[in-house]
């Protein structure tokens, strides 16, 4: 019992990045621009906001200050991949790499190996206990005892599917996405739209970031976002960018995570084996999804994509 | 007044002129006609009426007011439409999403009374309505509900139509309206001009067809290489003065053919009940039966999007085929893969010159080898012979009189009648068995759809099979020795070259049975 | 004279970021309180300008000049090998178990083994990616990436468990033996690893140039509908490509190991790591061998010079990754030609502002 119940709520834990991450991508996949760019602004986010926490000594004003770094990082690949057209994959390859050398070089120079705000930030008392629903097994681990920004990324879930398919603005990111030359033709500014979807994203990954970092541990330790990023892509990938379905696959693989974890207490000398579990699901749930895909299709070869 | 004016309006690519000086007064209520060769500056023209180039010199007026546009949106505001040769509409969206898109209606929020506020929700039941009544209003053949995709392109082109007459413009541009429609649909599209121009609007058609031209338009004006050449009314003039001012020259509309009987030749290419899906599982092929025998050539017609694409690259090897089976004399080539088909006579002008026939970034002798790069003239130990790749292709270029600055120039640098011949080259001169040949001419000028029909019939004449297929009618049936009908998915009809007629294959074209 | 022009315009497209990376990492130093242009120099002085440094360079460029190659030949096929890193680090740890665990061999023959082993390896494991690309169409970028997390924690565990050597004071796998290492060239840091890596240069500049193979990956890379509708079977030369790449990242991997590093530890590959170096390498040198290999032996110099500037100032060494990371970001655009067209713009303003003085007078 008390294993269902960690399991549960680990994977909610493990979840709440991966669609802020998830969701933050959504907009500018559906505009067209790929972003792979989201593992370094989460790890911005996480960097930045525990940097700021430690500096201004307040959570919220870390968080904000963040998710504004997060934004100019946001901006930065918006000017190089849509002003300038730059190839998409590699400008978000160089935000990755940049952003994990920024930080270790920042650690560096602070001499630190990592950067620990426990002092300012007490974790538990961040942790929401809902009275009544607490009590109840199960449902209470999967509901109650969760950060803010937790709750606020299951909340927006169905904000964003309301964002994109009911108003101007989610019909316009999909119609840059699917006919960008249909919405110029009426005078829609799809570079505006695409920065829009990019820097929404950017805001997301930062706030995904303070919830990996300073929400949940109070601390950052070198490149933890772990791949975290590219994980989001694959759950877009898998729910065929609708929000609902590309969220579902982000809680899969907060549940493979939490699984993980919570397995490998009993695995013994293996335990350490474990950790793969997670990355290696991806690889599967991608085959599944993909094979699916390509039986389907008579179509041989390859596009240009 | 004039409804629009150029004045000397004139557009500069780099050193490449495309318009140069052009004066055109259009009255308004009238029809006018602008055509001119493909490639000879109309659809830029058009898109700095539009607002979407911007000119390099001259003036426009509008309503006798100098404009400037910066973009289209501006242009919609002048009470200038278009409606485009490539339609502007997203796939996914409903009808009535796509022609608010840009102006959609949002939700009220009412608080009490008086008080409300717009919410950033879309109202889309309103949408409906709007867009129902502005679809009786102008008696449109349309449902607003329908997703854009399922929908015919005669539809479809309806939908733009009324993306602009909502939008309240006067005058509307059509840029190649009938190059995709049946020749039913094309009727209905002219009658729907007269309509337009009785409730008062402009029209300005753009089309190298010259009998849509005589038969709407108030006057004619004739555009070759950036320049007016000629303005006529219409009443006037004839398709034959038209043609020569176009081309520069007189031209011979039709193809020299010599009819000869292929009944008793031997079968090269056989069809059995070929079928196939589309990814949503969807029969897009549903049992395709035909023979092609030696010296014959087989035209295959029908409206885009029933099947023609589908077929040609099932038969080219770039879609599997779930059921049925393909012989080159005798020979099963179902289901092979490109190099196979090549290797075993067929030789491929593929549909999507761009896509599938061309690397428009690699060099023209690049292109010119590609698919018989293999060939052991050109290649030995997996090392591709530079000198030999480059006779082969300065023989190609000369043969098949590929204009070119250079050799090692880049494909994207070339115009659509020389990257086709190209394509032509390379599929023509490997000496195959059995040609698949897809559009051909599509966005040619007359002078390389010439020397490509040309060189069609003399693969016919030296008892080669071709399959021909091509949305233009006229190629068809100037062509084919014989001609089949596809209508989604399948074979409606076949009648011989000879006596076809084009009313009976519009009719089959739009599914009417030939009975 | 058109040559000419592009050739120029290809170095200005590599010149112009190196030069503001190298300006922007400079004002992060100067940031930091620090001194730019003492910080460069040190860097350059110790890297290139004295024959041991040289040699030293040229010694660390030896894997980057490899996994610069793994990386371009599926780049320019626009596939997305991002397991560079992995089949790296996976190569060179079972190269190392070979050179600790078999014993008695000859050197030439256990160092065969050895890089044999190294290749292998990167093959097999670019072998998972390749197939689920080529057959299932499954995105090759997550994949790699994902696998390469996947090695990390394998090679973590058993170079913490069974290969783990207990005299070490950190976690590490045991020692290679001498006959799988390297010799030193003069006592100098050049081995014999160092001409492998450029006898692999030459035969990727053929295979790149002049090959049937060669010929089809550019033409996969600029449009895989055309390749396929002309015969190249796409999936199939996705397989040989990936499984190139795969050995020759197996093959600095354990070059790598067997030259410098003698046995395996966590930090084996360093930060970023090999791979992401070999990304930067194949971008700086825009997927042309020659340019790779000039390529690996600048950044092999920037690398080599990071080493001694914490000895003489307060820069930590990291400031090279954040270099890397602008410059990675900066090459992504093509400044000159292309679609931005930077050098059109300027003359555009240069002739607007000339028109407006005209106009003025």
């Amino acid at each position: 019992m008390n294993l269902l119940s960690n399991i549960l709520y680990d994977m909610i834990y493990h979840s709440a990045p991966l669609i802020l991450a998830v969701l933050g991508g959504l907009f500018a996949h559906k505009a067209n621009v790929l972003n792979i760019g989201l593992e370094g602004m989460m790890l911005m986010g996480a960097f930045s906001s525990t940097l700021f926490v430690m500096l201004t000594g307040n959570l919220w004003i870390g968080v904000l200050l963040s998710v504004l770094c997060t934004l100019i990082l946001g901006l930065i690949f918006s000017f190089f991949g849509i002003t300038m057209k730059s190839n998409f994959i590699i400008t978000g390859f160089g935000i990755n790499i940049f952003v994990l050398a920024l930080s270790s070089f920042m650690l560096k120079y602070l001499q630190m190996a990592n950067i620990n705000v426990s002092s300012i930030v007490n974790v538990t008392n961040l942790k929401i206990n809902i009275p009544f629903i607490k009590d109840i097994p199960i449902v209470g681990s999967l509901l109650s005892g969760h950060t803010l920004i937790t709750y606020i990324s299951f909340i927006l879930i169905l904000v964003v599917s309301i964002v994109m398919y009911k108003t101007k603005f989610g019909v316009y990111v999909r119609v840059v996405g699917e006919n960008e030359e249909a919405a110029k033709s009426v005078g829609i500014n799809s570079t505006a739209i695409k920065y829009a979807a990019v820097l929404i994203g950017a805001a997301l990954c930062a706030l995904a970031g303070a919830n990996l970092a300073v929400e949940r541990m109070a601390l950052f330790t070198n490149n933890m976002t772990a791949g975290r990023g590219f994980i989001a892509i694959a759950a877009i990938y898998c729910g065929g960018a609708k929000p609902v379905k590309s969220s579902i696959y982000a809680v899969i693989f907060g549940l493979a995570k939490s699984l993980a974890i919570n397995l490998a207490l009993f695995a013994g000398p293996v335990s350490g084996l474990f950790e793969i579990v997670p990355y290696l699901m991806i690889v599967i749930v991608l085959f599944a999804v993909s094979a699916v895909e390509s039986r389907r299709t008579k179509i041989r070869g390859f596009k240009l994509e | 007044m004039y409804a629009i004016e150029a004045v000397n309006l004139t557009k500069k690519y780099g050193d490449f002129v495309a318009n140069e000086d052009i004066n055109i007064s259009i009255v308004k209520g009238e029809i006018t006609a602008i055509v001119g060769e493909n490639g000879a500056g109309k659809t830029t023209l058009m898109n700095m009426f539009f607002g979407l180039q911007k000119p390099s010199g001259g003036e426009l007026r509008v309503q006798g007011k100098e404009v400037s546009f910066n973009s289209s949106l501006d242009a919609i505001n002048c009470g200038l439409g278009m409606v485009h040769q490539h339609f502007k509409l997203v796939p996914s969206l409903t009808v009535f999403e796509n022609i608010l898109l840009g102006t959609e209606i949002k939700k009220d929020i009412k608080i009490s009374g008086k008080l409300s506020f717009k919410s950033p929700i879309i109202d889309r039941k309103q949408e409906k309505k709007t867009v129902q009544k502005l679809i009786d209003d102008y008696k449109f053949e349309l449902n607003a509900d329908d997703i854009v995709e399922n929908i015919s392109i005669g539809a479809k082109q309806r939908v733009e139509i009324l993306k602009m007459l909502y939008r309240n413009v006067d005058i509307l541009i059509f840029d190649e309206p009938t190059a995709v429609l049946t020749p039913q649909e094309v009727d209905e599209l002219l009658v729907s001009f007269k309509e337009l121009k009785k409730q008062g609007k402009t029209i300005i058609l753009i089309t190298h067809k010259l009998r849509e031209v005589l038969e709407v338009s108030d006057k004619v004006v004739v555009i070759k290489r950036g320049r007016v050449v000629g303005s006529r009314a219409t009443k006037e003039t004839s398709a034959a003065e038209i043609a020569k001012m176009m081309v520069g020259r007189e031209v011979i509309l039709n193809v020299n053919k010599k009819e000869k009987d292929a009944c008793q030749n031997k079968v090269v290419y056989c069809v059995k009940n070929l079928c196939t899906e589309n990814n949503f599982g969807k029969k897009v092929l549903d049992n395709i039966s035909f023979e092609i025998k030696e010296g014959e050539i087989l035209g295959v017609a029908g409206v885009e999007g029933n099947g023609q694409s589908e077929l040609v690259r099932v038969l080219s090897g770039l879609m599997e085929a779930t059921g049925g089976s393909v012989h080159l004399y005798n020979r099963d080539i179902t289901n092979k893969w490109p190099a196979e088909l090549r290797s075993s006579g067929i030789g491929i002008v593929p549909e999507d010159r761009y896509a599938q026939g061309l690397c428009k970034d690699m060099t023209i002798s690049d292109n010119l080898i590609a698919g018989y790069h293999n060939n052991e003239k050109l290649c030995r130990h997996g090392l591709l012979l530079k000198k030999e790749i480059e006779d082969v292709s300065d023989s190609l270029i000369e043969k098949y009189d590929i204009r070119i600055a250079e050799r090692n120039g880049n494909v994207s640098q070339l115009s659509g009648g020389n990257a086709q011949k190209i394509i032509v080259a390379r599929e023509f001169d490997s000496n195959p068995r059995m040609l698949i040949v897809s559009q051909p001419t599509r966005g040619v000028d007359i002078g390389s759809i010439e020397f490509i029909h040309n060189k069609i019939l003399e693969l016919r004449d030296e008892n080669k099979a071709i399959l021909l297929v091509s949305s233009e009618l006229s190629e068809i049936m100037n062509l084919s020795d014989r001609i089949i009908v596809m209508y989604k998915g399948k074979i409606v009809g076949e009648v011989q070259g000879r006596n076809a007629d084009s009313e009976k294959i519009g009719l089959m074209m739009a599914g009417v049975s030939a009975e | 004279m058109k040559k000419n022009n592009t050739i120029l315009k290809s170095i200005y497209n590599v010149l112009f970021p190196v030069l503001s990376a190298l300006f922007l990492g400079g004002i992060v130093i100067a940031a930091i309180g620090e001194n730019p242009f003492l910080t460069y120099s040190i860097m350059i002085q110790k890297s290139l300008f004295s024959v041991n440094g040289l040699l030293k360079t040229l010694h660390f460029a030896a894997p980057l000049i490899l996994t610069g190659l793994a990386i371009a030949i599926t780049f320019k096929a626009n596939i997305f090998n991002m397991g560079v890193e992995g089949q790296a680090v996976l190569g060179a740890f079972f190269a190392g178990v070979v050179g600790f665990s078999v014993k008695g061999l000859p050197p030439v023959l256990h160092i065969t083994l050895c890089v044999l082993t190294g290749m292998v390896v990167g093959m097999l494991f670019a072998l998972i990616p390749a197939i689920l690309k080529a057959y299932f169409n499954v995105n090759e970028m997550v994949v790699t990436l994902m696998l390469n997390y996947v090695v990390v924690e394998i090679v973590k565990f058993l170079s913490q468990g069974v290969f783990k050597d207990p005299s070490s004071g950190y976690v590490s796998t045991y020692p290679i033996l001498e006959s799988a290492m390297f010799k030193k060239i003069f006592n100098s840091d050049l081995t014999i690893f160092f001409f492998i890596a450029l006898v692999v240069f030459g035969i990727m500049y053929i295979v790149f140039k002049h090959s049937k193979l060669g010929y089809e990956v550019n033409a996969i890379g600029k449009n895989p509908e055309f390749s396929e509708a002309t015969g190249m079977k796409v999936s199939k030369k996705i397989m040989v490509i990936m499984l190139i790449s795969g050995a020759i990242s197996g093959l600095a991997g354990a070059g790598f190991l067997m030259s410098e590093k003698f046995r395996f530890t966590l930090d084996f590959s360093g930060s970023p790591g090999l791979g992401w170096d070999g990304m930067l390498i194949a971008l700086l040198g825009s997927h042309n061998p020659v340019g790779i290999l000039i390529a690996a032996v600048f950044y092999a110099a920037l690398k080599t010079g990071s080493d001694y500037i914490s000895v003489f100032t307060n820069v930590p060494k990291d400031i090279v990754g954040v270099i890397q990371g602008i410059l990675i970001l900066l090459l992504s655009v093509k400044f000159f030609n292309g679609q931005f067209d930077l050098t059109g713009k300027l003359k555009n303003m240069w002739k607007r502002s000339k028109s407006g003085e005209q106009k003025a007078s």
